[in-house]
């Protein structure tokens, strides 16, 4: 892992218009769902983003990859300032960078086969002839053949299912199905956006695994977001916690699971259960009450306020920025 | 190839695999399916025979005007019972004006046909196009064309197109174009389409907007996919089979329509033959001559659920979740 950083992110925000159902639609509010984030991402490093429904973190990964136009806020990919990037500009970056999806479902069209699937990568860039041996019409046709059976191979698939639709096959190998078709065009850097949620936890396992190993064979860099924590300690080199659209704790894996330093990180990792029933049945378990408030309307100053246990008067009128606590960075008043 | 270059390189190459194409699986889909093939058939042969009636009309003296008075009683009834079916005339004759009925069927359907044909693909087209551009589009182009829609829904069509057939036609007329059954049956087509299109548009409309949220079009995004390859290769193919088991609908509903118009009398008018005109003369001997009455409206019967049970066929075979057999 080096040191330079393959994306940078600053001050990131994601606004969604909130109009009301008439004739003439008007501008009611604005859903905040990604509000001023920042982090580094380094090369081949994973960074794990986590955070409870409907926390943002899923619209800041595509928000990154500009799949949404951001509201405010610096991407900087490889150096390159890509935020006011056209959908033109972008196009010879999209090799870059890649995205993985939650539902195995819905992320393969159901009208395409596997092949048509994984080699949509090389047909909208021009590559159907990417054999290495110049060839063209019905030899690059067999080249891209031979690649997407490569990628399938690689990523466990059987290679002979090439012309096999989606609804054949099962979740997790739909799953790979959409990880071959983010390797395909070899990216620096793939999000993983809940990659293995949907997914059984034996089934989870192999996934990770394959992403695990695929990191290393590709060189690639992962914003590997999910809301469970195991999966996140087992990935990541280092983890952010979102919390209503905001990065409340960014600290590396080990220091995270030992010290989480944030009222909501440790509330967060008491829920995750021990698999042993001595120590699950005496294990402490913080309990947030009430519920996320609206995106739409957060709350003043830290937006952790209304479920914090340790809330007080400054918590509600100034809003904390991260800061250096060990080593850790930490958005609160008053950390652990 | 692919051993030549495992040598070259002394790397274990994926020799391609051979599979079935989705088109050969939809055709084998398809040969599986015994009322597709039936219906396949019989529609092959409607289709055939219609577009071919003059070349029959000279092999087999089939001639739509000619008029068979010796074989018709003092009554104007064909002789022979049956509505005189013969050798000469498998269908019969029609009473009174003594015209060979398989001809008039066959020179009818050429009109019916005609109509229903060019009304369904310009609905389906329109409706397909303004409700991809509705749906994947939305915003200000999506609420001005759902108002118009909503003006064409609520419209009386039915009357407008009584109404409006005398002033239209004299005004297509008057153009020099078009004249007399010509003019009649280009009004039909124009108005039909004009009040025909919204239906599909709305199902398309809403088919896109569920389509366009999908995972699969934001990975087509990811992968740099242009708006054209979105909306052709990725959001087209999942609207196929709507659009097919409408079609199915739609080109018997425009058949019978158009049989309802010139019942009517606003479409075809005599000597020219349409189905519509043929049942409405029928309806006079449904009592003295039933087989009269039955014969155009069997066929009419027919050719619908003909193209009803084909059209049902045919999305089971595009779709891939269907079982090959």
């Amino acid at each position: 892992m080096s040191e330079e950083p393959i994306l940078e992110v600053s001050n990131l925000q994601k606004f969604f218009p909130i109009t009301s159902n008439s004739i003439f639609a008007r501008v009611k509010g604005e859903n905040k769902a990604v509000n001023g984030i920042s982090f580094t991402l380094r090369r081949g490093e994973t960074l794990g983003l986590v955070g409870e429904s409907g926390c943002g973190k899923s619209t800041a990964g595509r928000t990154i990859l500009k799949l949404y136009e951001p509201t405010s806020g610096a991407i900087r990919f490889n150096g390159e300032e890509i935020t006011n990037y056209s959908t033109r500009k972008m196009k010879p970056l999209r090799t870059k960078m890649q995205i993985i999806f939650q539902d195995p479902y819905s992320s393969l069209n159901p009208r395409h086969s596997v092949g048509e699937i994984i080699g949509a990568a090389f047909t909208i860039h021009g590559l159907a002839s990417i054999g290495g041996d110049g060839a063209t019409g019905s030899s690059g046709r067999s080249a891209t053949k031979r690649l997407v059976q490569d990628l399938m191979e690689r990523v466990g698939l059987n290679p002979e299912h090439y012309n096999r639709y989606p609804h054949e096959f099962s979740g997790g190998q739909r799953q790979r199905i959409g990880i071959a078709r983010a390797l395909a065009l070899k990216p620096e850097f793939i999000v993983c956006d809940e990659p293995v949620s949907a997914l059984d936890v034996s089934i989870q396992a192999q996934v990770v695994n394959l992403l695990d190993d695929l990191k290393d064979d590709f060189g690639l860099s992962y914003l590997f977001i999910a809301h469970d924590l195991s999966v996140v300690q087992h990935i990541s080199d280092r983890v952010a916690v979102m919390y209503l659209g905001k990065i409340v704790e960014l600290a590396p894996t080990e220091e995270i699971y030992q010290r989480p330093h944030h009222p909501y990180t440790k509330a967060l990792l008491s829920a995750i259960p021990i698999p042993d029933p001595v120590l699950e049945s005496s294990r402490e378990q913080i309990v947030l009450s009430g519920d996320l408030p609206s995106p739409a309307n957060p709350p003043t100053g830290c937006v952790f306020n209304t479920r914090c246990w340790k809330a007080q008067p400054r918590c509600f009128s100034e809003e904390p920025v991260l800061q250096v606590v060990d080593k850790s960075e930490v958005a609160c008043h008053y950390p652990e | 190839m692919g051993v030549a270059l495992s040598e070259i390189t002394g790397q274990e190459l994926p020799t391609a695999v051979v599979g079935r194409s989705p088109r050969e699986l939809a055709w084998r889909r398809f040969r599986g399916n015994k009322t597709g093939i039936f219906t396949l058939v019989i529609a092959a042969f409607l289709i055939l025979s219609t577009t071919f009636a003059p070349l029959l009309k000279s092999a087999f003296g089939l001639d739509p005007r000619a008029r068979y008075n010796d074989l018709m009683n003092k009554q104007g009834f064909p002789t022979g019972g049956f509505n005189g079916i013969s050798w000469a005339h498998p269908l019969g004759l029609e009473p009174g004006i003594g015209h060979d009925l398989l001809s008039r069927l066959l020179f009818g359907a050429r009109t019916s046909f005609f109509v229903a044909l060019v009304v369904t693909v310009a609905t389906v087209g329109i409706g397909l196009i303004m409700g991809i551009i509705m749906g994947y589009f939305r915003g200000a182009v999506d609420s001005t064309l759902g108002r118009f829609i909503d003006f064409l829904l609520a419209f009386p069509a039915f009357f407008m197109i009584v109404a409006l057939s005398l002033p239209m036609v004299q005004r297509l007329e008057a153009t020099g174009l078009v004249e007399g059954n010509s003019a009649r049956m280009t009004y039909l087509v124009i108005i039909l389409i004009f009040f025909g299109w919204p239906y599909l548009a709305r199902i398309m409309r809403s088919q896109v907007l569920s389509i366009r949220e999908r995972d699969y079009i934001m990975a087509a995004r990811a992968l740099g996919a242009s708006q054209r390859r979105i909306i052709f290769k990725e959001i087209l193919p999942n609207l196929w089979t709507v659009v097919i088991v409408y079609l199915s609908l739609s080109l018997p509903g425009y058949l019978t329509a158009e049989a309802v118009f010139s019942f009517l009398g606003l479409g075809v008018q005599p000597p020219d033959a349409t189905w519509g005109l043929l049942i409405s003369d029928s309806i006079k001997y449904v009592i003295s001559n039933p087989t009269y009455f039955f014969i155009p409206s069997l066929a009419l019967i027919l050719v619908v659920l003909t193209f009803n049970l084909l059209g049902d066929a045919v999305r089971d075979a595009l779709d891939p979740r269907s079982e090959v057999s």
